[in-house]
């Protein structure tokens, strides 16, 4: 399946849990290929669709006065 | 890309709004750089925004993505990429944070194909007119350098000799590539023509 068509049943899934935006941080350069793109962030999306996650935690960057 | 005039304000009011809530209500030495876990603490508590943050887990992914965001119904998902320095993370986190405040219904979208289908060739084409979606990835990212590293400081580092922008990033604990890019004379002028 190409990665267009991942997205396009991710975006399904998404929209079947209540998703209404999705956005992206992206780390591209002019040279970085569109399909490859769509490839790691349905990669990512299914990451997160299947829990592959962990929690946040406190980043400690806070210098209390 | 082109930037409405409209919506670079409104994210620059943004970024002053929050930074003055910091300011008023933060538990930290302001000398230091602007904490990631104030912010987040005020974003939930005194702005009362329902955001959950986690890590995604995929070391297939390499870093093509640092963070996503999700709005859920009313509730705000962050995900951030697993193993990033901290300057990143606290970088990625603040941008996607500012998803949440300057969340509004024209601003959003769930075609993901589409919406990647607009948004790499406006990143490099500098007369791209994209749709708010899109415009708002850049917007979001323009508020966190405001918040994280003000333009009125970065002015005043622009009248010294011999700026290092590695001590910089170290001083607002920022990634260098940040640094680098809100100090080029293109960040500054854009953000000049904007600034009250």
């Amino acid at each position: 399946m190409s990665a267009f068509n991942r997205l396009q049943t991710l975006q399904a899934a998404l929209q079947t849990r209540g998703v209404r935006d999705v956005k992206f941080h992206l780390n591209v350069t002019p040279d970085t290929a569109l399909e490859s793109v769509a490839s790691t962030v349905a990669d990512v999306l299914e990451a997160i669709q299947a829990g592959r996650v962990r929690p946040f935690e406190a980043l400690g960057d806070a210098a209390h006065a | 890309m082109i930037l409405p005039s409209r919506n670079m304000v409104q994210c620059l009011d943004k970024a002053k709004e929050l930074a003055e809530v910091y300011r008023m209500e933060a538990h930290h030495d302001r000398s230091h750089s602007v904490s990631m876990d104030e912010v987040l603490r005020l974003v939930c508590t005194y702005l009362n925004k329902d955001v959950q943050v986690q890590y995604f887990l995929d070391s297939e992914t390499g870093d093509h993505i640092r963070g996503v965001f999700f709005e859920v119904t009313g509730k705000y998902e962050i995900y951030l990429l697993d193993g990033m320095s901290l300057e990143w993370i606290r970088f990625v986190l603040c941008k996607e944070l500012f998803h949440v405040l300057l969340d509004e219904d024209g601003c959003r979208n769930c075609a993901v194909d589409d919406h990647l289908r607009e948004m790499i060739p406006s990143f490099s084409d500098l007369h791209s007119h994209p749709g708010s979606p899109v415009v708002w990835e850049v917007l979001a990212e323009i508020a966190a350098a405001e918040l994280m590293f003000p333009f009125a400081d970065r002015v005043v580092l622009m009248t010294q000799e011999n700026v290092d922008t590695t001590v910089i990033a170290q001083r607002y604990s920022l990634p260098v590539l940040i640094v680098e890019r809100y100090l080029s004379d293109n960040a500054m002028q854009v953000i000049a023509s904007h600034m009250a």
